[in-house]
């Protein structure tokens, strides 16, 4: 992890990302679950506020149409009452005028003039009264129309008033009009004897029938009088009334004036029904008794549920409202839910594409979040299993290179040694097969001082060939390892000496110095293998410095080790093969080099045993004829 | 869903989106509230009503003005507000009231209330069209063609009668109640008046079953006044009786003196006679018959039609006596007719 990815990193940019693939494929998938929060919350919401609407509505509509109703059931008993009250009024006002029977006979006609008299003043309605005596003849007459004068021969006993009301009875007659427009009862009480006379009354009921037509209920509702027919008498459109129009043509006038049947419901006090105007309206009746008529109160029913739809267009508003806020709120809300889930999604796709430095970052405090870090978590861990696996990769190839490398050049030296073997043996093998041939074929003639030259050769060339399979053998047991190395306590000055004096009897033109200290410490080796050393270094001192010269031979002790070298005046080795002396069969191309015996190995099986025991082995030389030194270094000889 | 992914912000500007959402839901709400309330409200109308007002003779001042206006303010009418009157210019002799009526149908007023039948017949004739309210359409509107019927007047005219030339034999006979001891009865008539010869068949019946003698006394005009109470007093008539007459009710302070003067108890028709110092009146409220014409135009300006509106009778009729001129007269009224009387000027 380098450092937190910055939220703008995170910012999808479809058409730079190659791995667009998981764009792509999250889009429709991304919008379904938004579309479905939202429709969710729609419904939710949208649903709640439908059902409450609609259910305020349905009570409202029943509160109202009882509300209304009871109004006009109201107004309807008022209007039934003022009628009855004024009906009643007027009877017992011409009862007044009616005297006990006992004294029916004793009553003259200027006693009842004088009694409609004053019952003019209590009953102003009443326009005009006469009494008929039991033969149906006028007694005695008052009225504020015409003259106070009976007319003594006309006949009233066929009159239904007159029939009705004999016998103490009271008789309401059907409501007519004079002048065409006033409307008018006849109210006949007959003396209470079965004969008797009887007392007519002609009462205008304009005032009373205005008082139940000013019955108003809202703007358009109205109150009308229908009498026991089914014919209007009173209706605020007046000329309904004076066409005499029969309202039992609707149908609810007709079931409030049919008698009720027994075992059959009356008839719905209130109810929707069409008036005269097709129109549906809210109707109340009640029955007037006396005389018999109905009062009905209507309302449209538009007027009367005109507050209904008030409310049903307020509450259609709210719910248009609480929709648009519902799907306002659903869309913040359903945004507000998908965009983390959308941002896992993205940011697991990238890193499912390889994008492991990717970082969720989601901040919502829930579930979400833990999730996210989870994901996080889990993306760190592959990336680091991830880079040590690259890592290793790339070791292990560069071990692999290098392997194959160093078996090239393994192979090459093989190749090499090969060709410098078999050339290296070639040599003395050709030279005993020269002179072994020469003396099988020329034998008797070769003088013995030759023959001895011969064999001489022969051995030596015998001697160099053992030599070299050996040295061949020593060096391959050291590269494999083979070689036993016994490490003892040894004097370097000692192993020194007993080297110059092997080799001093075939170097007697070159002086060797011997300047080891005395308290050198002892070394750590084998100390045959040690001689080995030694001896090879001071040959090949003798050999390459044909001229004779000084061999010097030093040791120092540094640091745990004894470095020891060689130091000649010879020949010298050219820098480029400083380091190359040490492979065999390697060799400074130089004229004297080709004369010089050796077999090739020396060098490469001393740095053999040098490293076998712990130590090194390196050249110096200033340069070519300037003489070189060798240097090996060994261990210290620790006391265990 | 850009910057969608900027998740440690999106926080805190959802829920100031939601705030915010939710306020403006709120305006929303209340401004549709408003909004309906304003639109669906019926608009007041810009029309004012016009009431034109066409008088026969103004002899009866501006009587009339009160109880209408008071009729239309009990209806919800403010004049000036949503009515406005068009009254009869200054009293103009010069002016006849067909030139009137055409002054008031060219003012294209929205409704005519006339006061008498001369009135309610120079309207009629001046518009078919413009409603019609009169008060007094004569004897008979439907002789004489201002109305189809009572019930039904047909036509742009309808009203309230006030003429009821009927009521003669009942004024006849409280006439003789005051004056108990009449014999002979004068009758002022007026034979260019269309229903007084039937009044007086009618009133020569009564005559003769109350047991008096009627002294015919026939007027034309305003001329004919002295003269005809001259023949009165010198007949020997006990008392008077006027037939309802525009003519006679006109110049009714004339007649009053004329009947002071000779001495003659007399019964009239309207209150308005007894007020000014007549004996006794009996028949219909000429107020009344003000107010009930104030309640049609009322109905006219809410749509109804004059057509569909009955002429409209008086349910109710005026006894009033005064007191002073009894006095005058040297008579003694009734006990009866006293408690009966609607009104007893002193």
């Amino acid at each position: 992890m380098n450092e937190a990815v910055s939220a703008t990193r995170l910012r999808p940019r479809p058409h730079a990302q190659p791995r667009a693939r998981g764009a792509e494929d999250a889009r429709p998938q991304r919008g379904q679950l938004f579309r479905k929060y939202v429709v969710i919350f729609v419904l939710l919401v949208g649903g709640a506020l439908l059902s409450s609407g609609l259910i305020e509505l349905y009570f409202s509509y029943q509160e109202n149409q009882a509300a209304v109703v009871n109004l006009q059931r109201e107004k309807a008993r008022t209007a039934v009452v003022t009628i009855e009250q004024f009906v009643r009024e007027v009877q017992h006002a011409i009862e007044s005028t009616i005297p006990q029977s006992w004294a029916a006979d004793v009553v003259s006609p200027e006693e009842r003039k004088d009694d409609f008299r004053r019952l003019f003043r209590l009953a102003p309605a009443i326009t005009e009264i006469v009494y008929l005596d039991a033969t149906g003849h006028e007694v005695a007459l008052w009225s504020r129309l015409t003259t106070n004068q009976v007319s003594p021969e006309a006949d009233h006993s066929a009159e239904p008033s007159f029939r009705a009301a004999r016998g103490g009875r009271v008789y309401f007659s059907p409501v007519y009009f004079r002048n065409e427009s006033e409307p008018y009862m006849t109210i006949a009480i007959g003396d209470s004897e079965p004969e008797g006379g009887v007392t007519v009354a002609e009462v205008n009921l304009k005032l009373i029938l205005d008082k139940v037509l000013q019955i108003q209920v809202g703007r358009a509702g109205y109150a009308y009088v229908v009498d026991e027919s089914g014919r209007l008498i009173a209706h605020p459109d007046i000329s309904l009334v004076l066409q005499q129009t029969d309202l039992t043509v609707l149908s609810h006038v007709r079931a409030a004036l049919a008698p009720p049947q027994p075992g059959e419901a009356p008839p719905e006090p209130a109810m929707i029904a069409h008036d005269l105007r097709g129109r549906f309206v809210l109707t109340a009746h009640r029955e007037v008794d006396p005389p018999g008529w109905t009062v009905f109160v209507e309302q449209p029913v538009e007027e009367a549920f005109q507050p209904l739809v008030w409310s049903a267009l307020r509450t259609a508003a709210l719910l248009l409202v609480g929709l648009g806020l519902a799907v306002l709120a659903s869309l913040v809300l359903a945004r507000r839910m998908v965009q983390p889930i959308q941002a896992l999604q993205k940011s697991a796709a990238r890193i499912g594409g390889g994008a492991l430095d990717q970082r969720i970052e989601v901040h919502t405090g829930d579930e979400l979040e833990a999730l996210a870090e989870e994901f996080n978590r889990m993306t760190e861990r592959l990336r680091d299993s991830y880079a040590g696996l690259e890592q290793k990769v790339a070791e292990r190839t560069r071990e692999l290179a290098d392997a194959l490398a160093r078996l090239e050049l393994a192979d090459q030296h093989k190749s090499d040694l090969l060709s410098t073997v078999s050339h290296e043996l070639r040599t003395p093998l050709g030279a005993i097969k020269g002179y072994a041939t020469a003396l099988l074929r020329f034998g008797p003639r070769i003088r013995p001082a030759e023959r001895r030259e011969f064999l001489e050769s022969i051995d030596r060339a015998a001697d160099r060939l053992s030599a070299l399979i050996e040295d061949l053998l020593l060096a391959q047991r050291l590269e494999a390892g083979r070689l036993p190395i016994t490490p003892e306590p040894l004097n370097l000055a000692e192993i020194a000496e007993e080297v110059i004096a092997e080799l001093a009897p075939r170097a007697v033109d070159h002086g060797f110095v011997c300047s080891l200290p005395p308290d050198l410490p002892l070394a750590r080796g084998d100390s045959r293998r040690v001689r080995q050393v030694l001896l090879n270094l001071l040959d090949n001192a003798v050999k390459y410095s044909p001229d004779g010269g000084e061999i010097r031979i030093a040791a120092d002790a540094y640091n745990g080790h004894l470095a020891v070298s060689v130091q000649d005046e010879g020949l010298g080795i050219p820098a480029e093969h400083l380091a190359r002396v040490f492979e065999r069969f390697h060799r400074v191309e130089t004229g004297i080099t080709r004369t010089t015996r050796g077999t090739g190995l020396g060098l490469a099986i001393c740095q053999g045993i040098v490293q076998a025991q712990g130590g090194r082995i390196w050249a110096e030389s200033p340069g070519a004829g300037k003489g070189s030194t060798f240097w090996f270094t060994l261990p210290r000889w620790e006391d265990e | 869903m850009r910057g969608a992914l900027r998740l440690h912000e999106a926080g805190r500007p959802a829920n100031r989106a939601l705030v915010l959402a939710l306020a403006a839901g709120g305006l929303v709400v209340a401004s549709l509230a408003l909004l309906t309330r304003c639109v669906l409200q019926p608009m007041p109308t810009t029309h004012i009503p016009r009431i034109g007002v066409l008088e026969s003779r103004s002899s009866d001042g501006a009587a009339f003005q009160e109880p209408l206006r008071r009729a239309l303010r009990e209806q919800g009418h403010v004049e000036g507000q949503n009515v406005i009157f068009e009254l009869p210019p200054a009293r103009d002799a010069d002016t006849s009231l067909d030139a009137r009526a055409a002054t008031l149908v060219d003012a294209g007023v929205d409704v005519i209330v006339t006061i008498g039948s001369a009135a309610a017949a120079a309207a009629k004739a001046a518009t078919p069209r413009i409603p019609i309210v009169a008060v007094g359409l004569t004897s008979d509107p439907v002789a004489s063609g201002l109305v189809a019927s009572l019930g039904r007047p047909g036509g742009n005219l309808t009203g309230v009668r006030v003429d009821l030339p009927e009521l003669s034999s009942k004024q006849l006979e409280l006439l003789t109640e005051v004056v108990p001891g009449a014999r002979r009865v004068a009758v002022l008539w007026n034979s260019t008046h269309p229903a007084h010869p039937a009044v007086l068949r009618q009133l020569d019946a009564t005559a003769r079953a109350l047991g008096v003698e009627l002294l015919l006394l026939e007027v034309r005009g305003p001329d004919d006044f002295a003269p005809a109470f001259a023949t009165a007093v010198a007949q020997g008539a006990d008392a008077l009786v006027t037939l309802h007459d525009p003519l006679t009710f006109a110049y009714r302070d004339q007649l009053l003196a004329l009947a002071a003067e000779s001495r003659l108890p007399a019964v009239y028709e309207f209150r308005e006679w007894v007020q000014a110092g007549g004996l006794l009146s009996y028949g219909p409220s000429l107020q009344d018959a003000y107010h009930s014409a104030g309640l049609y135009v009322d109905r006219i300006l809410r749509g109804a039609r004059p057509e569909d509106l009955p002429v409209e009778q008086p349910t109710e009729y005026e006894l009033v006596v005064n007191l002073g001129t009894a006095a005058a007269l040297g008579l003694a009224l009734p006990r009866a007719l006293l408690v009966d009387a609607t009104d007893v000027i002193p």
